[in-house]
């Protein structure tokens, strides 16, 4: 397993995209410092960090597509299927050295923090509650894309999969607000039921409850003030083994098809 | 060593191999012999543990490949068809991570893979990187690959496919070389191929094996359709009508025919030797023997030869 990481980690750095991730996010998180830091009289790591997030769309894709649909469309998977590691560790070593990355990615904004501290601002439970939250659901994000490479040899195939997953989880909320709005104002014309308009309302807000259960990002919201809990960390984790252990199924399926 | 038995694999509708049986013995080297889509790649995938079989059992060593995976797969080197290479690394940083990667002692590894490129000389570009490499390198940095960790059977998968003819001679030997010390499986749609290297040969064709025996036990079996090329010159006619009549001769066609000089091909009963006699004959009356030559047995005549014997045994 220790070789696949190693590999796919260094492979990163051999092709354009290590680089090409790394700049990227150099740029975003420097410029969106820079900003905060001009605009607003108080510094906050936490606010880069989140409007960085917003940029997972491009770039877990990015770091990911490749992970294992150059494999198959080299023939290199064979290697994989054939030796004596298991698939699973397979699975392992390559979400391993993305997520590598993407805390390799993360050490350009530890500047800033140094930047922040140096200038006297703040730097507190929740800076590090925002950069846990941070790394969790890039990590999330990551297995997302780890599945979505192996359903597919094409990368950019594997690529917008990713990135539709990854939007519509950050659309989660929206579409909870959305619904919830929907559900009541159609509930409230026909109610069939007879409910009065307070438990409409509670009810719609039950609907939005439920769907924002399923939502990383409203989970992870108290962090961002400091407060670490573990639910949203095991939820967060067992999402992660879910879709790694998927990721595996899918592999695995591809040694049985007949197709 | 290697056990195959009552192996299907299915794809959708199609049965790409059809119940094959056969056995490997240690410190041969088996060929593997069928025309495209007869389903060598995929009973050697399946041999590998690449893909699963629809049922039937391969056991390599008494470990079976998909009970005891790890030990069954210790002992096999595979080179597919498209030779499993990361283009971006250099040919010393890939036949590392595959040492890694294949377990092999962090004590061995070095004097391993030296050992290694020397025998199949690729130590010259040890620091370039693949995707720069020449065809006839690449295939070989795929033979090392499935070198690496010393397993006991090595399976190439049609190892000298699109190579120049000094490539595939220096692949051969290397084969040959192996053999001293490894158990090989090798697939090949080249009959000549197979029978330079081969200890026993296995015909497959649509799935099934046509046949399973040594080189020259197969072109015995070819007796019976034996051919020679004549080139004379002289009439055609009267020419034909003499060598009919030889003993042995069991029929004449022309191939080609430029001004007076005629190309005929000559079935022969191959149990009767009637090269001396055609001489003398044509000799006799004076038409002069330009070139004459026994054609082998091309891989569709061994073919047409395996499968309509058994459908004659069948009758």
């Amino acid at each position: 397993m220790s070789a696949i990481y190693k590999r796919e980690l260094a492979s990163y750095f051999r092709s354009p995209i290590g680089w090409v991730a790394m700049a990227l996010y150099a740029l975003l998180g420097g410029f969106f410092f820079s900003f905060n830091m001009s605009s607003s009289s108080s510094v906050n790591i936490g606010d880069e960090l989140s409007l960085i997030q917003l940029f997972f769309v491009i770039i877990i894709p990015l770091i990911t597509m490749r992970l294992f649909s150059e494999e198959k469309k080299n023939g290199t998977e064979v290697l994989l299927y054939t030796s004596t590691v298991p698939l699973y560790k397979a699975v392992l070593g390559k979400y391993l050295a993305a997520i590598s990355l993407l805390i390799i990615m993360l050490t350009s904004t530890f500047l800033h923090v140094i930047l922040v501290l140096s200038l006297g601002g703040l730097i507190n439970a929740a800076t590090f509650g925002t950069y846990i939250s941070f790394i969790l659901i890039g990590a999330l994000y990551i297995s997302f894309g780890v599945m979505a490479s192996a359903v597919t040899e094409n990368q950019i195939i594997a690529a917008v999969l990713s990135a539709a997953m990854i939007i519509f989880t950050m659309l989660l909320q929206v579409t909870a607000t959305l619904l919830e709005g929907i559900f009541v104002s159609i509930i409230s014309v026909f109610n069939p039921l007879g409910l009065s308009s307070e438990s409409i309302y509670k009810a719609g807000e039950n609907l939005a409850g439920a769907i924002n259960w399923m939502n990383p990002n409203t989970r992870f919201s108290s962090f961002q003030y400091g407060i670490v809990s573990l639910s949203p960390l095991l939820f967060c984790i067992s999402l992660i083994a879910l879709y790694l252990f998927l990721t595996y199924r899918i592999l695995e399926k591809r040694r049985w098809s007949q197709g | 060593m290697i056990e195959i038995s009552n192996l299907v694999k299915y794809y959708g509708d199609k049965k790409a191999v059809d119940n094959i049986s056969f056995t490997v013995e240690k410190g041969e080297i088996l060929g593997f012999l069928g025309p495209n889509g007869a389903g060598k790649t995929t009973t050697m995938n399946i041999l590998t543990g690449y893909l699963s079989a629809t049922s039937g059992k391969v056991t390599i060593n008494g470990h079976d490949i998909l009970e005891e995976p790890a030990l069954a797969k210790k002992s096999i080197g595979y080179l597919p068809e498209q030779p499993p290479l990361y283009l971006d690394m250099t040919v010393l940083e890939y036949l590392k991570f595959i040492s890694e990667l294949k377990g092999v002692p962090k004590a061995d590894r070095i004097r391993q893979m030296a050992e290694i490129m020397r025998l199949v000389r690729i130590a010259d570009v040890s620091d370039r990187v693949i995707h720069n490499l020449s065809k006839g390198y690449r295939q070989r940095v795929g033979i090392a690959q499935a070198m690496v960790g010393n397993p006991e059977v090595l399976v190439l998968d049609e190892p000298t496919v699109g190579l120049d003819p000094k490539q595939i001679i220096d692949i051969r030997n290397l084969i040959k070389t192996l053999s001293k010390n490894h158990t090989v499986i090798l697939s090949s749609h080249i009959l000549p191929e197979v029978q330079a290297v081969c200890d026993r040969v296995v015909i497959i064709n649509k799935g099934k094996i046509a046949a399973i025996d040594t080189p020259d036990a197969l072109s015995h079996k070819l007796a019976g359709t034996s051919k020679l090329s004549l080139t004379f010159e002289g009439p055609y006619k009267d020419a034909a009508s003499k060598i009919r009549t030889l003993p042995g001769v069991t029929g004449v066609s022309s191939v080609m025919e430029k001004e007076n000089v005629q190309s005929i091909e000559i079935s022969i009963d191959s149990k009767i030797d009637v090269r001396r006699s055609i001489f003398f004959t044509m000799a006799s009356h004076s038409w002069p023997i330009l070139e004459f030559k026994s054609l082998d047995p091309t891989l569709e005549e061994i073919f047409l030869s395996v499968t309509s014997s058994d459908e004659k045994k069948r009758r």
